[in-house]
């Protein structure tokens, strides 16, 4: 019998705890603008041709490249240089860029063993440039490079830092031109670290080759250092990488795999692929494949053994996301999609994301409380069209990719699991917005909208871009409806495909399909440092004791003594912080049980509503002779506002008391950064904590039981 | 001739151990429920909002600004707890007393669990130090050795062989616990002397065995009854229900301790009759 209990009793508490299953849920219904999404192009206009082969030394942890480079010129002007990107560079010394700057923690950890990239041949035309190659030294161009324009290098004759290469042309290339490079280079890869490198056996190459930065159609190079926290750019072109490994590794790569052989103790593969700015790959003989067909797209799931119930979550979630982001975004438009999950140790390679192939992360074993594997997986995989598809310039503006990102994750994530979207625990449902909202709180108040080298440090970066964005976008989409701010993200994601968007293009796309007020608040919260906070200054509600006093009149004076009207006079002040103006919707709640809604505006009290019904006895003539919007709301009696801007009052004159206001009850206002202070009651605190109460009672119970006689 | 030694034979010492639980966690809870009184309370639905609003927004928002406030709370909870472990020494032998005879007063068993207060105390911390050494030795130490030495294995498979000496460890760990009720108990029925305590209750394998016999159910059945907490818990909206519901398991779980003490007491040789009885 004890016994029964005992065993009953932790399963039926582990039970309660553990989410039901969940399944992917039917694609969501987003309205086409009116006359229809945008046409989505077919293909990107091939600016660059990558022909590489690489040769994987896995006990050196090297790689021998060689390959073909052909850059179109599509700028309008005569190109007399080339700008590369020596990406592994940064992994050369401490005193790289990527290393050297002071931004504290974010993106793991950067101080694992050196790698890099050396180039051997640069040859155009029969020409090697190599030697004419000019470093491009970019000192104290961010706010936390310690490193002065005098500062010397550790090595006279070339910077410390070698990501930034420009080579000048004995041909200067004309407009519509081409030219092509052929290259040999050897990599020298990390202890795997921010992505790439090694742990064990295990590779992962990311930027691992030569990689030429984008040319602007106006004939400037979009070039840059790597920086800690900045991603990467580049034009759109096609791949075709032939990988040479160990025929006990088991190969993943981006785009799909058109030719296979073993030849000795050698697996080569080629890969090739189209309408994509990256190529990586990874090699391990550790994997495990799982190939899944889902939504058309063959999807390879390579990961540790003993990994399995990770996989079938990120199966799960990836047939829900695919589903989701086809529908909202444009569908996926590749073959192919590679799903790397790292082993043990080799955590820094996990949580990336390549043209059809990511990286993702987490434990083996099947915790469906905490959602960190299928946040991974879907944030990710999302990127496909926040960066891949959609190609924003990632270290001018990161929110473009992450924050996005981040906002259509959660979407995701919400659709799939409901409520307890980021954390499922019985009756603890957290969700993935109320990670994101930290952001809004982030050490600093940066524009959200700015190079991902501008932030003060990678704490405020990770909090302004990913999650501060999201709050912005969020709050939007809540405000504006749903409906609309959908449409927006749609014709974002589609009629931008496979181009380069700029900021003004995004605000452009919410002024025509949401409207101009919704534009306004959307620069505001994402390109100054905007900071917002609507509060209740008091509420205050009293008995109508009626005109006490003296009165003058025709008929001589008049003696009026206090009496019961039977009413009660009501004031709500609100206040806000901040020039941010948006839509807040306000819940007044009677004695009687009551409840009323109003939408308020600070800056304009007299256009929430337009048409005030005829005053009702008993209003607020105070208010009716300012002008102030009145409004008749049985049972209530009149409700009238008034604001300057900086404050707005709420009176609610009438037979029942209020009692409790309730600013923003529907948690629309996520950028609100407090909203400790969005209500009130009357008499103060009547609400009290009796959940706390007991909660904590009962669990100290069980504690002193633990430690009792 | 007195009825046999169980927990019913003294249900007045019962409800004092368990109200002396419950006031003193009443009291180690105050802070927190005042502190989100205070904070949350303006709120006309209370801190409902906190804990069953989907999506937690309100919960992890009161939590980053609490966050210094929560540190100072979990601090001095811990200090609180700390008290009455030491203080429930003296509330153990007062209850083994009064298990151990229907007629003594309460004040007079609490008086016994003063007079014996050292010895259990010190049973407590040989058998904690014993518990802690063991364990890392037996099973942590190896647990983790394993654990490295396995990662090249299939994950599922390399926990189940390196859970093996944390399993062994919970078995030491069972009988350490076992050997210190029944040397508790002889210390409180004849007034031995810890050492006397400890070798008495090492002396007689097959008693050391039929007590864990009965233990073990009555401990399972206790953490059971915290997993029918939490399902209830999360079953009902109801914050009245969810009180009295774990006010119930609460009592019922003291009742369990008691039992368990109860019965290391008919273990321990019977206290001989005085001279001329």
């Amino acid at each position: 019998m004890l016994t029964s209990i005992g065993v009953l009793g932790i399963v039926f508490g582990a039970r309660s705890f553990t989410p039901a299953p969940v399944v992917p849920a039917a694609p969501p219904s987003i309205s086409p603008p009116p006359g229809g999404w945008p046409a989505i192009p077919a293909h990107a206009e091939g600016v660059v041709q990558y022909t590489l082969s690489a040769k994987l030394d896995p006990v050196t942890h090297e790689i021998d490249g060689h390959g073909k480079v052909t850059l179109k010129n599509t700028a309008s002007i005569v190109l007399n240089d080339l700008r590369l990107h020596l990406y592994l560079n940064a992994f050369k010394n401490d005193r790289s860029i990527f290393r050297r700057a002071r931004v504290g923690g974010f993106r793991g950890d950067r101080s694992r063993g050196a790698g890099f990239i050396d180039i051997s041949k640069l040859v155009v035309d029969g020409e090697d440039l190599w030697p004419k190659r000019e470093w491009v030294d970019h000192r104290q161009q961010t706010p936390q490079d310690p490193n002065t324009i005098a500062t010397p290098s550790v090595v006279e004759g070339a910077p410390d830092d070698q990501t930034d290469l420009r080579i000048p042309l004995s041909k200067p290339v004309p407009a519509g031109g081409s030219i092509t490079l052929e290259v040999d280079f050897h990599d020298k890869l990390p202890e795997v670290s921010e992505r790439t490198g090694y742990e064990g056996s295990f590779h992962f190459a990311g930027q691992w080759f030569p990689k030429l930065a984008r040319l602007e159609k106006d004939g400037t190079w979009a070039s840059f250092p790597f920086h800690h926290l900045a991603e990467f750019y580049a034009d759109y072109g096609s791949y075709d990488v032939t990988l040479d490994v160990p025929s006990s590794f088991t190969i993943g790569a981006s785009g799909p795999l058109v030719e296979s052989k073993i030849e000795g103790s050698r697996r080569i593969e080629r890969h090739v692929i189209d309408d994509v700015h990256d190529f990586a790959w990874t090699a391990w003989d550790g994997f495990v494949a799982r190939d899944v067909k889902l939504e058309g797209v063959d999807v390879r799931f390579l990961a540790p053994r003993g990994y399995d119930a990770a996989v079938d979550r990120e199966v799960l979630s990836l047939q829900h996301a695919m589903r989701d982001k086809n529908a909202r975004f444009g569908a996926y438009p590749y073959p192919v999609l590679t799903v790397v999950h790292p082993p043990d140790g080799a955590d820094e390679a996990g949580g990336m994301e390549y043209p059809t192939l990511i990286t993702t992360g987490g434990p083996w074993w099947p915790n469906h409380g905490s959602h960190e594997i299928e946040g991974v997986t879907v944030h990710e995989f999302g990127h496909q069209w926040f960066y891949g598809l959609v190609g924003t310039h990632e270290v001018e503006w990161p929110a473009g990719d992450e924050g996005f990102n981040s906002f259509a994750d959660e979407l995701t994530l919400t659709s799939l699991f409901g409520a307890g979207s980021g954390l499922s625990l019985g009756p603890l449902q957290i969700s993935t917005e109320v990670f994101s909202r930290r952001g809004i709180d982030a050490t600093f108040d940066e524009p959200i909208f700015q190079p991902a080298h501008r932030f003060a440090t990678g704490r405020s970066y990770g909090g302004r871009v990913y999650g501060a964005t999201a709050m912005v976008l969020h709050t939007l989409r809540r405000i504006y409806g749903p409906a609309r701010f959908d449409t927006a993200m749609g014709v974002w994601t589609r009629r931008y495909r496979f181009q380069h968007p700029r900021p003004e293009d995004f605000f452009a796309v919410l002024r025509e399909h949401v409207g101009p007020d919704c534009e306004l608040a959307a620069r505001i919260m994402t390109t100054t440092a905007f900071s917002y906070d609507v509060y209740v200054e008091s509420l205050t509600s009293e008995r109508d004791k009626g005109p006490i006093g003296y009165f003058d009149g025709t008929g001589g004076r008049v003696k009026k003594e206090a009496e019961d009207t039977g009413k009660w006079v009501s004031s709500v002040w609100l206040g806000r912080r901040g020039i941010l103006d948006l839509p807040i919707d306000v819940e007044l709640r009677f004695a009687d049980g009551t409840r009323t809604r109003r939408s308020i505006r600070f800056s304009a009290p007299t256009t929430a509503v337009s048409a005030a019904p005829a005053p009702q006895p008993g209003a607020d003539v105070t208010a009716i002779a300012l002008g102030m919007p009145v409004e008749a709301e049985p049972p209530h009696g009149p409700i009238a506002t008034s604001s300057n801007g900086t404050w707005f009052r709420i009176d609610a004159d009438g037979p029942s008391q209020l009692v409790a206001v309730v600013v923003d009850p529907d948690f629309k206002l996520l950028v609100d950064r407090s909203r400790m202070d969005n209500f009130a009651s009357l008499p103060a605190g009547r609400g009290g904590a009796p959940i706390t109460r007991e909660r904590s009672l009962s669990w100290l119970e069980l504690l002193l039981r633990g430690v009792g006689p | 001739m007195e009825d046999p030694i169980s927990v019913r034979r003294r249900p007045d010492a019962l409800v004092a151990v368990f109200l002396v639980e419950a006031v003193v966690a009443w009291v180690l809870a105050a802070p927190w429920s005042e502190t989100i009184a205070r904070t949350f309370g303006a709120h006309p639905d209370g801190d409902r909002p906190l804990f069953w609003q989907p999506g937690g927004l309100l919960l992890l928002d009161l939590e980053h600004r609490l966050r210094g406030v929560l540190s100072a709370l979990v601090a001095a909870t811990s200090i609180g707890l700390a008290v009455f472990a030491l203080g429930s020494v003296v509330v153990l032998g007062g209850w083994l007393a009064a298990l151990d005879s229907r007629a003594l007063p309460l004040r007079d068993a609490l008086a016994r669990g003063v007079s014996t207060f050292f010895r259990l105390l010190g049973v407590g911390v040989i058998t904690w130090f014993a518990i802690g050494v063991l364990g890392a030795l037996l099973g942590l130490i190896p647990s983790w050795g394993l654990a490295a030495k396995l990662g090249h294995w299939d994950p599922r498979r390399a926990l189940l062989v390196s859970s093996l000496p944390l399993l062994f460890a919970l078995v030491i760990i069972v009988v350490l616990l076992a050997v210190a009720d029944l040397a508790r108990a002889h210390i409180v029925r004849h007034d031995a002397s810890l050492l006397d305590g400890l070798t008495e209750a090492l002396r007689d394998r097959g008693r050391l065995l039929a007590f864990i016999a009965v233990a073990a159910p009555r401990t399972l059945a206790s953490i059971g009854l915290i997993g029918w907490g939490a399902a209830i818990s999360t079953k009902s909206d109801s914050i009245l229900l969810i009180f009295l519901a774990h006010q119930a398991i609460a009592f019922a779980r003291v009742a369990l301790r008691g039992s368990v003490l109860a019965r290391a007491l008919r273990l321990t040789a019977p206290r001989e009759a005085p001279e001329g009885a």
